[in-house]
């Protein structure tokens, strides 16, 4: 299915941005007409994503975060979020709710917990040293359905 | 994203205000502790009154809390959580730890008198919240601080 818009960003992984990312991300998604609770859902899941790039995935440097989004004619929504920082060694592992690789930061280790159970598919692919790249998709209800 | 912090005796409310993310979630996490170690703290409520966004941070945040306050003999309560927070928290599982609000009349208002030795008090944690308490209405008694 071809998408019937498409954009990307592509921003510093400076934790400051983790609201600029996910408020843009709403910005775009805001054409299909969301719920309040849709877009807030959107939002959480997309914070998660890119605080894992900037926390996770780009520990100990400055790395570039790219986002893409695509919206397809079911109103379906297509979230990829991207970094090439270290990568995960254990996906399985990393996705355990609880799990975290940071115990120090007071993380609470639910962040792919929470991607999964705010949108309808979490996808996560990861190379170790080549970077990370998670998607995201979830339908938007078309109101009055 | 701010936070008001008010402490009467052993009482303490940390008004949370904007959004709590990773980026913000150390600022904050700084603040309350420091209020309530300077201020020997032993009943600390939350307020998410104001908080628009949180994500997993915010879990992170409120669990801190809930050990610190374990590790100091106090009590820890979450009040006015609604839409997007509580459907974020109750997937973390906090309301397990049954810190999810709590009936108005449960509040020890700051005390007008020394409170004497023998009336310590003590907290229920036991109690269906869900029942109990949408939107309590909240004022606490040292409102003039």
């Amino acid at each position: 299915m071809k998408p019937v818009n498409t954009m990307k960003l592509q921003f510093e992984g400076r934790s400051v941005n983790e609201s600029f990312s996910r408020t843009a991300v709403a910005a775009f998604v805001a054409q299909l007409d969301p719920t309040v609770e849709e877009l807030a859902d959107i939002k959480t899941a997309v914070s998660e994503a890119v605080t894992n790039c900037i926390v996770h995935g780009y520990r100990d440097r400055l790395g570039i975060v790219y986002i893409s989004a695509s919206l397809y004619p079911d109103r379906r929504i297509q979230i990829k979020v991207r970094d090439k920082g270290c990568g995960i060694p254990d996906i399985q592992r990393a996705m355990e709710p609880m799990y975290t690789s940071v115990p120090e930061e007071e993380r609470a280790g639910l962040g792919f917990a929470v991607m999964q159970s705010l949108m309808d598919r979490v996808k996560v692919i990861s190379k170790e040293g080549k970077g990370t790249t998670v998607t995201l998709e979830r339908s938007i209800r078309c109101k009055g359905e | 994203m701010s936070v008001q912090i008010e402490i009467a005796e052993e009482y303490c409310i940390a008004r949370l205000i904007g959004e709590i993310d990773h980026h913000n979630a150390k600022e904050l996490r700084d603040a309350i502790d420091n209020a309530v170690m300077t201020g020997q703290v032993r009943e600390l409520d939350l307020d998410f009154r104001e908080v628009s966004f949180m994500d997993s941070s915010g879990i992170g945040l409120v669990m801190g809390r809930y050990k610190l306050m374990q590790e100091l003999g106090g009590s820890l309560h979450l009040i006015n959580i609604a839409g997007h927070l509580k459907k974020v928290m109750m997937l973390a599982g906090l309301d397990r730890l049954a810190i999810l609000d709590r009936p108005e009349q449960r509040r020890r208002r700051p005390p007008a008198e020394p409170v004497p030795e023998e009336a310590p008090e003590e907290m229920q944690e036991a109690g269906n919240f869900e029942e109990e308490l949408e939107e309590i209405p909240f004022g606490i008694g040292g409102e003039e601080v």
